[in-house]
């Protein structure tokens, strides 16, 4: 029989500098993976999607981030659990920029070690095709999002 | 009051008018509530609890044994009737005193 492919909604905490901690998704499934490619791509000249380079960080950012543990400057918790994404994107604008740059980078690096986690399970996934596919899938444009700037 | 069915932060349910009486025989609950929307999917899936937002941010949560929900899918079963069996309440910023919660 084999293993589901359904992604089960898991949490994982990421812990930053001073203390803080973010809580994101463990994995992104095919709707979220969608949902973030569609916030950072912009049609561009004759109608051709181009990636946005202003929003592939926050983008990331929206589709992994849960919870965090940042105060506000009174001291108290900013609530963005359960929020829409509008509401945690102005949070996100709200907070300094090396912040915001740290938070990304973590988000980043949590999901390059998802994804290498992921092609090594997919390797020895019995029946899983050896050759590589013959059209760029979306694994491919996941190149885009880890190397894109914030 | 405002209440979700959750399958850990995807939400399968967001409800109103909700209603839990306990069993006095069993530790259950039985649940009844309007639906504001649902997704059929997501309330398929296993391990769901009910979650009831209740005044000053407090929260209380219940294991989902079974569920139902009644509407017209068409319309994401808004103004439809949900109901569950519960679990044992698992309290969350707040006392669970009495037997019917009325809300």
């Amino acid at each position: 029989m084999s293993e589901s492919r359904i992604v089960r909604p898991e949490t994982t905490r990421l812990d930053i500098s001073g203390g803080d901690w973010l809580l994101v998704k463990k994995r992104l499934n095919a709707g979220e993976q969608r949902r973030a490619f569609a916030r950072m791509y912009r049609e561009g000249a004759a109608g051709r999607l181009q990636i946005d380079p202003l929003q592939t960080g926050l983008a990331l950012v929206l589709s992994y981030l849960l919870d965090w543990s940042l105060l506000d400057e009174a001291g108290k918790p900013i609530a963005i659990m359960d929020a829409d994404d509008e509401t945690k994107a102005a949070a996100l604008d709200a907070i300094d920029y090396d912040s915001f740059v740290e938070i990304k980078n973590a988000i980043d690096a949590h999901q390059n070690a998802n994804e290498a986690e992921a092609a090594a399970k997919k390797k020895i996934r019995p029946g899983a095709p050896s050759s590589a596919p013959s059209s760029p899938s979306p694994v491919a444009a996941d190149g885009a999002l880890s190397g894109s700037k914030s | 009051m405002r209440g979700s069915v959750r399958w850990s932060y995807h939400r399968a349910a967001e409800v109103l008018h909700w209603h839990a009486t306990r069993d006095k025989a069993t530790p259950a609950w039985r649940l009844r509530a309007t639906v504001v929307q649902a997704d059929p999917f997501l309330g398929a899936r296993s391990g769901l609890h009910f979650v009831a937002q209740l005044k000053g941010g407090h929260a209380w949560q219940w294991p989902v044994l079974e569920l139902q929900i009644a509407g017209a899918a068409a319309s994401r079963f808004a103004g439809g009737t949900l109901t569950a069996r519960l679990g044992p309440i698992e309290v969350t910023g707040g006392a669970a005193k009495g037997t019917v919660i009325l809300v």
